[in-house]
C-alpha cells in the first residue's frame, strides 16, 4: 500500500479521535505535532476535498452536541475505509520504528 | 479600518480566486479559520501574527495554483496538443510551399523528418502526460 502524505495521515488521525470541523482540526495537528506542523487552511481543504472523493471522510450532517460545535463550519467524520487506511499507515510506520530499533540496536553492540 | 480587518477582507476576497466548486464548499470555513487563527495569533504578538498571516496567504497561493491546475488540466492538455498540432502544420505547410518550386534536396527532406517527427512525438506525449498525471 502507498504511504498516507503527512497532510493525509495528520487528518485522519485528527478525526479519528471524534468529528471536527476544519479548524479544529488544525489545532489537532499543531497539537499532535508539538507545533511543528502548521497546516494552512488552502493545504487542509484541499487535502479533505480529495479524502471526500476518495471516500474516506464525509461531511457530517448535524454538528456534534459538544464543545467543539461551530454553526458557522462543516464538519467531518472518518469513514470505515478512512480508518482502514490510517490503521494500515500505523502498522506500516510500526513496522518501520521496530527495524530502526533493530538497526540502532545492533548498531550500538557492534561500536 | 484595523490591520486584522484588512488582512481577513483581503484574504476572504482573494478565495475567490479559487475554482467555483471548491469555493462554495470550502471558502466560508477558509475565511471564519483566518479570521480565529489571526486573532489567536495577535494574543500572542507581533511575530507570531506576523508569521501567520505570511503563512496563511503563501498557503493560500499554492493552494490556489494547485486547485487551478487540477480544475483546468483538460484545458492545459487540449491547449499542448493544439500547439503542438500547428508547429506540426507548419512544418508540412513550409514544405508544400518548398515542394511547389521544384523537387526537394536531401537535406530539406531531412530537416522535414524530423520537424514531422518532433511534431508527432510531442503530441502523442502530451497526450499521454496530461491523461495519465501520476
Amino acid at each position: 500500500m502507498t504511504p498516507l502524505t503527512p497532510a493525509v495521515f495528520h487528518i485522519l488521525l485528527a478525526l479519528a479521535a471524534g468529528d471536527r470541523h476544519g479548524y479544529g482540526i488544525m489545532q489537532d495537528i499543531a497539537e499532535h505535532t508539538n507545533g511543528a506542523l502548521k497546516m494552512g487552511a488552502g493545504t487542509l481543504y484541499g487535502t479533505i476535498q480529495r479524502l471526500m472523493d476518495a471516500g474516506m471522510v464525509r461531511e457530517v450532517e448535524s454538528p456534534p452536541p459538544e464543545t467543539l460545535r461551530d454553526e458557522r463550519r462543516r464538519h467531518y467524520r472518518l469513514t470505515p475505509a478512512g480508518r482502514r487506511a490510517l490503521d494500515a499507515e500505523v502498522h506500516r510506520l510500526e513496522g518501520l520504528i521496530r527495524v530502526a530499533r533493530g538497526v540502532r540496536g545492533h548498531s550500538r553492540v557492534k561500536g | 479600518m484595523k490591520t486584522a480587518d484588512r488582512a481577513a477582507r483581503l484574504y476572504t476576497w482573494l478565495l475567490r480566486l479559487y475554482p467555483e466548486t471548491f469555493y462554495n464548499q470550502f471558502a466560508r470555513d477558509m475565511s471564519a479559520d483566518f479570521r480565529d487563527g489571526h486573532a489567536a495569533a495577535r494574543r500572542d504578538g507581533l511575530r507570531t501574527r506576523l508569521s501567520f498571516t505570511a503563512r496563511s496567504y503563501g498557503d493560500l497561493v499554492v493552494s490556489l495554483l494547485s486547485q487551478r491546475l487540477d480544475t483546468e488540466r483538460f484545458v492545459i492538455w487540449r491547449m499542448s496538443v493544439l500547439v503542438a498540432l500547428a508547429i506540426w502544420a507548419v512544418a508540412v505547410g513550409v514544405a508544400s510551399l518548398e515542394w511547389s518550386h521544384g523537387p526537394a534536396s536531401p537535406w530539406f527532406l531531412m530537416q522535414l523528418g524530423v520537424a514531422v517527427t518532433a511534431g508527432a512525438t510531442l503530441t502523442i506525449a502530451i497526450a499521454l502526460r496530461t491523461h495519465n498525471p501520476s
